[in-house]
């Protein structure tokens, strides 16, 4: 009955899709089991907002997490129904916890960061992006970023202290997660909730993500009882994503020897050889040419002086 | 920076030897005629954990408190040599001369209790942010005029206009600002229901008062007697009788008047 669409930021590192907002609805549907066709797509032009995730159901278009669960809910998809009132109220408060302490570390890890910026950021959205977009949309990105950093850590702060503190914070925060995780399978209950779809969004780009500077995804590998349940739930909902990726890597490591990198020069090697050839025959000719070494004889073929001589002789014979 | 790293160090060493002093100065804004509805909220949120924890200050009242503070919010609390502002550093603060409200609580507790302060300083903080800056009506007949009462004339002008940026940069930032009025306060309603569906019909939120319990009091208390020409955050909140009985109570406990 539903035909639910969702555009998506594409997927790397066995992850379905390398946004965080993205990971969320997908994982969110994942859990309630909602048919639904995802699309990666490479440029968020036309979008509402300017980014992905899109979510569409017929005439219904959506852009934040929030919006699209309560669509689900009216379409009597809900994870949430085995949640108390009591339960309800803390998950919300979580949540807004999340948002506070460790949105913006992940913001700052991704965009802010310089080295990470210029070594993971901008190539993966490079990469995810179609080629006019690819060089407008990550600085786009990397401003609105830097922007939520100012305006909660002050303009002029020292980029240092605000690391310090925004980490620290986040370090903080990630400890009181494991707290209340403690050794259960979900925050809440045996069963997925829409808080466990928001703590596996935020964290397991963290942990797989290659991140040049890892201060932030250290804090997350550190501490044994969420990254297992980010392994668990991936594992779980994610499967033939992390099967396929590291199918994939795993052909690029055996091949990757000398047959790869010749396989990889090919076409270049190729033309570099035939344009060199072609070089040297020119010059080489255009050199003998020059310099009278052989001459090109059109009058073996037709002459007309030749023939004018031949006429004026005979007429000198004749008178 | 290095002064940065060694007040850390101090405060986690040298200070906790020390005893709270006497002479312990808190420092907001006029509280008649130019503290606005999100700072005299936190300023009475610290006082009234400062009351809990039966540490005695005194209130001083400074037209340039927000500059004077090191974090550029109000308030904040001058302690010998140490100068410390905003709720949760305070908080930190006064546990580290051994003065706490939540040591008997269990880490799972604990982290629920960190989990709600941010809710209040999440949404609460940010629908004051918004009525008070944003709300045209309020903006023009309330916070214009109090915020620039200290200042002479195209001093004040040019205060509120810096400092409205400022807040509309970071309501931005956070996704506030493209929120219509009815959405602000949809928002406040549901933190409103789940601080009193964790609350029930328990005198504290844990059983005895802690910085929580301070968190709502400030909040709820200066909403509810703050008169604003937008009454709506005013009535959300009443809506809610638990919260408001529990900022009565702690009002008529902590700051009875002799």
């Amino acid at each position: 009955m539903a035909n639910i669409e969702l555009d998506i930021w594409r997927g790397d590192w066995g992850l379905a899709s390398i946004d965080v907002e993205c990971l969320k609805i997908l994982t969110y549907m994942k859990f309630i089991g909602v048919p639904v066709r995802v699309r990666e797509c490479k440029s968020p032009f036309f979008t509402p907002k300017g980014t992905f995730p899109v979510m569409r159901d017929g005439s219904t278009v959506l852009t934040n997490f929030e919006a699209v669960v309560e669509h689900l809910k009216t379409l009597h998809y809900n994870t949430d129904v085995h949640l108390d009132s009591k339960l309800e109220a803390e998950a919300s408060a979580f949540t807004q916890y999340l948002r506070e302490k460790l949105y913006p570390a992940i913001q700052y890890a991704w965009w802010v960061d310089e080295k990470n910026y210029s070594e993971l950021t901008r190539p993966t959205y490079a990469k995810a992006l179609s080629l006019p977009f690819n060089f407008y949309y990550p600085s786009k990105f990397q401003s609105s970023a830097q922007e939520m950093v100012d305006a909660l850590y002050g303009e002029h702060a020292d980029l240092k202290d605000v690391e310090r503190t925004i980490y620290s914070e986040a370090e903080k925060c990630l400890k009181t997660l494991s707290d209340r995780l403690g050794e259960s399978e979900y925050f809440f209950g045996n069963r997925p909730s829409t808080f466990d779809a928001t703590v596996f969004a935020y964290l397991a780009p963290l942990v797989k993500a290659p991140f040049p500077n890892p201060t932030l995804s250290n804090h997350v590998k550190g501490i044994a009882n969420l990254s297992r349940y980010v392994a668990r739930i991936n594992q779980k909902n994610f499967r033939h994503v992390t099967d396929e990726y590291n199918k994939q890597n795993k052909s690029k490591n055996t091949t990757s020897t000398q047959s790869d990198r010749e396989a990889a020069n090919f076409p270049h090697q190729t033309r570099n050889k035939v344009l060199a050839a072609i070089f040297a025959t020119i010059a080489m000719t255009g050199f003998a040419v020059a310099n009278g070494l052989f001459t090109v004889n059109f009058k073996d073929e037709f002459d007309p002086t030749q023939d004018y001589n031949d006429m004026f002789e005979n007429d000198e014979d004749d008178n | 920076m290095p002064e940065y790293s060694l007040k850390d160090s101090i405060i986690t060493s040298l200070n906790a030897q020390e005893p709270w002093p006497d002479n312990v100065m808190l420092f907001q804004p006029y509280e008649v005629e130019q503290i606005l509805l999100p700072d005299n909220a936190s300023c009475l949120a610290v006082q009234a954990f400062l009351k809990m924890c039966n540490l005695p200050f005194e209130v001083e009242m400074r037209w340039n408190a927000e500059f004077m503070s090191p974090s550029g919010r109000v308030p904040f609390i001058k302690c010998g040599a140490f100068v410390v502002s905003e709720l949760e550093p305070i908080v930190q603060f006064a546990a580290n001369k051994g003065v706490s409200l939540c040591s008997r609580l269990s880490s799972e507790e604990k982290a629920e209790m960190r989990a709600y302060m941010s809710l209040i300083t999440n949404v609460l903080v940010n629908a004051e942010l918004y009525i008070s800056w944003i709300h045209e009506e309020t903006f023009n007949s309330v916070t214009k005029t109090r915020n620039s009462s200290v200042y002479p004339w195209p001093l004040g002008w040019i205060q509120t206009r810096s400092k409205r940026n400022a807040v509309t940069k970071r309501l931005k930032a956070l996704h506030w600002h493209d929120k219509t009025l009815d959405q602000v306060l949809a928002d406040v309603e549901q933190c409103c229901k789940s601080l009193s569906q964790r609350l029930g019909d328990r005198d504290y939120f844990f059983g005895s008062p802690t910085e929580l319990d301070a968190l709502v009091f400030g909040h709820v208390f200066t909403i509810i007697t703050t008169r604003l020409p937008c009454r709506g955050l005013a009535e959300t909140v009443l809506r809610h009788s638990s919260l408001v009985s529990l900022a009565k109570r702690i009002d008529e406990k902590y700051f009875k008047r002799p």
